[in-house]
């Protein structure tokens, strides 16, 4: 694996992040096609 | 957006990734150099960012937004169930990406990311495992790929907020980078049938068996056996593997008449130690189907006003039959609803009614049906002539103008018995004008 280097993370911007992943947003059933189930994936380390 | 489009947000720890999930990032980078936390994809690095954002809603809606708008290129359905201190996933995949799929060829990959909604990092949910498999097997376009996926142990983990999302990914085009075919979160493995009950109803003269499909719904591993309770149920087939899908028979001449109940029970199980049941109650009823003209008396001369009543079996969206009559005995016929026709929409066509016909029709809104038991559904009036002569009139069912028919909720003709009435006509108004007896003094 290549290295990473890690940045001063804002507690702000953690925060957001947070926000972000503590939610499932469902649409309204608007029709019947098919939908795709999003997957967004955060790597992060924990402050 | 589509139908129940979702976005499911999970977190990793970047020092302890889990699976190929953090390669998937990895792979969507085509530079080289430093990158910064947060690293952050969507849909397996269709959509992928690094570092600190301006504004980080704006910047992962878009990422998120861009996903939401394309279809899926595959359909996915995923089971679940806790087999000791691990999670075994059950995942059945239909590839529809106009394109072959397999390790081999473009990478092609299944995984389950099992999540427990907990506050460990940053956020309330964390991946706790990520079991995957290279999807070996060339899977032809429009083709079907099962697999079953395990985790290790989990140690620490609270197994009632586990979850699990399947997801299938591939790299398209000899791209580096991964795409999401489609994700599916698992549900609790189990046996479901649809319709959860089926109800049928059959005309006591008609001798033809129902057959309703009945789609099963449970983990691919499952083989099924199915049993009803009472003789005049059958299931066929009555046995095979979950994607063979049966249909509940019910057998027309072993019905008695009026409404009868039975159950068909669904049993199945898995090489794996699985065992389901699932019951499908059946209700059935048998009872003839009659349209019947009613015989009315009244004097000649007078109006005459004839009901029509229909004996239903419950499944009747429209009704349609022609009246014969005596022309020279019966005049001017109008009708109306009856008290139990609901919003049904009447049509009657009297162009014939000098010959004797009259022509009606009957029609529910899409979808409705009468309510079973018997139904008035129309009145029927005449003008009764005074020198009729025979003292019974018949007002028969008939074909012209309008054929007879009866029609259900689903488009199919209704087997009926239609029985005819009468207009009896007691005297005529000319014949037996009341005498007005004079007589002195008022009343």
């Amino acid at each position: 694996m290549r290295a990473f280097r890690f940045p001063v993370f804002s507690l702000a911007a953690l925060l957001i992040a947070g926000a972000a992943a503590g939610q499932t947003a469902q649409a309204e059933q608007a029709d019947q096609t098919p939908a795709r189930l999003v997957v967004f994936e955060d790597f992060m380390r924990p402050t | 957006m589509s139908a129940g489009t979702q976005v499911l947000f999970l977190e990793q720890d970047v020092d302890l990734p889990k699976g190929k999930r953090l390669d998937r990032w990895w792979a969507a980078q085509t530079g080289s150099g430093t990158v910064y936390l947060p690293l952050v994809m969507v849909d397996s690095g269709h959509q992928s960012s690094s570092g600190s954002q301006a504004d980080f809603k704006v910047a992962y809606r878009k990422l998120v937004d861009a996903e939401v708008a394309r279809p899926p290129r595959a359909e996915l359905e995923a089971y679940t169930r806790q087999v000791g201190a691990r999670m075994r996933i059950y995942a059945r995949l239909k590839n529809t990406a106009g394109t072959a799929l397999s390790s081999a060829i473009n990478g092609a990959t299944l995984h389950a990311l099992v999540w427990e909604n907990k506050h460990v990092g940053v956020t309330d949910r964390i991946v706790r495992a990520a079991p995957w498999t290279a999807i070996s097997q060339e899977v032809a376009p429009e083709s079907e790929y099962s697999a079953t996926l395990e985790t290790a142990d989990l140690a620490g983990v609270s197994w009632s907020s586990l979850h699990v999302v399947a997801l299938a990914d591939y790299r398209p085009g000899g791209e580096p980078a991964y795409d999401m075919l489609q994700a599916a979160l698992a549900r609790p493995a189990a046996l479901a049938a649809e319709p959860t009950a089926v109800t049928v109803t059959i005309e006591a003269n008609d001798r033809q068996d129902r057959s309703v499909p009945v789609r099963l719904l449970g983990p691919y591993v499952l083989s099924w056996t199915a049993s009803a309770d009472v003789p005049w149920i059958l299931a066929s087939p009555d046995a095979g593997p979950i994607s063979a899908q049966p249909s509940v028979i019910v057998a027309a001449q072993r019905l008695a008449p009026g409404w009868q109940h039975g159950v068909v029970t669904f049993t199945a199980s898995s090489e794996d130690g699985m065992s389901l049941a699932q019951t499908v109650p059946v209700s059935a009823f048998s009872g003839p189907r009659v349209l019947r003209i009613g015989t009315t008396a009244t004097t000649a001369g007078s109006s005459a006003t004839v009901s029509v009543s229909l004996s239903t079996l419950g499944d009747e969206n429209a009704v349609a039959f022609s009246v014969a009559f005596d022309p020279t005995a019966l005049v001017n016929p109008s009708v109306a609803l009856g008290a139990d026709a609901g919003p049904a929409v009447l049509t009657s066509d009297a162009l014939q009614a000098a010959e004797g016909r009259l022509g009606v029709s009957l029609a529910l809104p899409a979808g409705h049906t009468l309510e079973q038991g018997d139904a008035r559904l129309l009145v029927i009036s005449f003008d009764t002539v005074p020198d009729a002569g025979s003292p019974a009139v018949a007002v028969r069912c008939s074909d012209r103008p309008v054929a007879r028919a009866i029609v259900g909720a689903d488009g199919d003709a209704l087997r009926a018995t239609y029985l005819d009435g009468a207009v009896l006509l007691t005297g005529g108004a000319a014949a037996r004008t009341p005498r007005r007896r004079l007589a002195p003094g008022g009343p």
